[in-house]
């Protein structure tokens, strides 16, 4: 049980910048995103999220265990 | 011996819930159909990225509750999905759904029995708020 609420923790940071990030669109005070910069985040959020796996499998080797 | 109950499916719910109750499923308005497509996606990639970041923070903790190889797993199904969304934002659905099941053997992200997940019974327990999460999201999409 305590692993469990050790990794809530761990990952709520994330998951409120989720949250927030998908909610930023309905806030009136933020201009809707224009068709292409739709577009182009898919293409960014893609790529930094691979990054992050290139890095972390680049740090933990499959010979690591 | 007693089982002591897991958080799991209440963190499942309570994340759902709060997914369903800011109603984040609406897209912008005035957006091309290939940009819809490409909102659509951006969520995904951002809701996998989750499911990926607790593999990562779960192996990071002392001592780890996931260990390095089935992190690993999760990350390279994370990056096989998100190449998979990359390459084709408005068709990758039953891929990744298919992965998923492949992975964890998610009720809600296939059927097909039988089913030995990829990942080890104690791994699948600790994602699975996460990956039901990401199934939330992913069922947003038409």
């Amino acid at each position: 049980m305590d692993a469990i609420l050790a990794l809530v923790t761990a990952i709520l940071p994330s998951i409120v910048k989720l949250v927030q990030e998908l909610h930023a669109h309905q806030n009136p005070g933020v201009p809707p995103p224009t068709s292409a910069e739709v577009i182009a985040g898919l293409a960014s959020v893609c790529t930094s999220s691979l990054a992050v796996d290139e890095e972390w499998l680049a740090t933990h080797p499959a010979d690591q265990g | 011996m007693r089982q002591r109950p897991s958080l799991a499916p209440f963190i499942a719910l309570l994340v759902a819930l709060a997914f369903l109750a800011l109603g984040c499923h609406d897209t912008p308005p005035d957006l091309t159909p290939d940009a819809q497509i490409a909102f659509q996606a951006t969520r995904v990639v951002k809701v996998l990225d989750v499911v990926r970041d607790a593999a990562i923070a779960a192996n990071d903790l002392t001592p780890p509750i996931i260990t390095t190889a089935d992190t690993r797993t999760v990350v390279l199904w994370h990056k096989t999905s998100v190449q998979v969304i990359q390459v084709t934002p408005g068709g990758w659905k039953p891929t990744v759904l298919a992965s998923i099941y492949v992975l964890t053997c998610h009720p809600v992200a296939g059927t097909a029995q039988p089913c030995t997940p990829q990942l080890p019974p104690a791994a699948v327990a600790r994602l699975y708020p996460y990956v039901g999460l990401a199934l939330v999201v992913i069922a947003e999409v038409r």
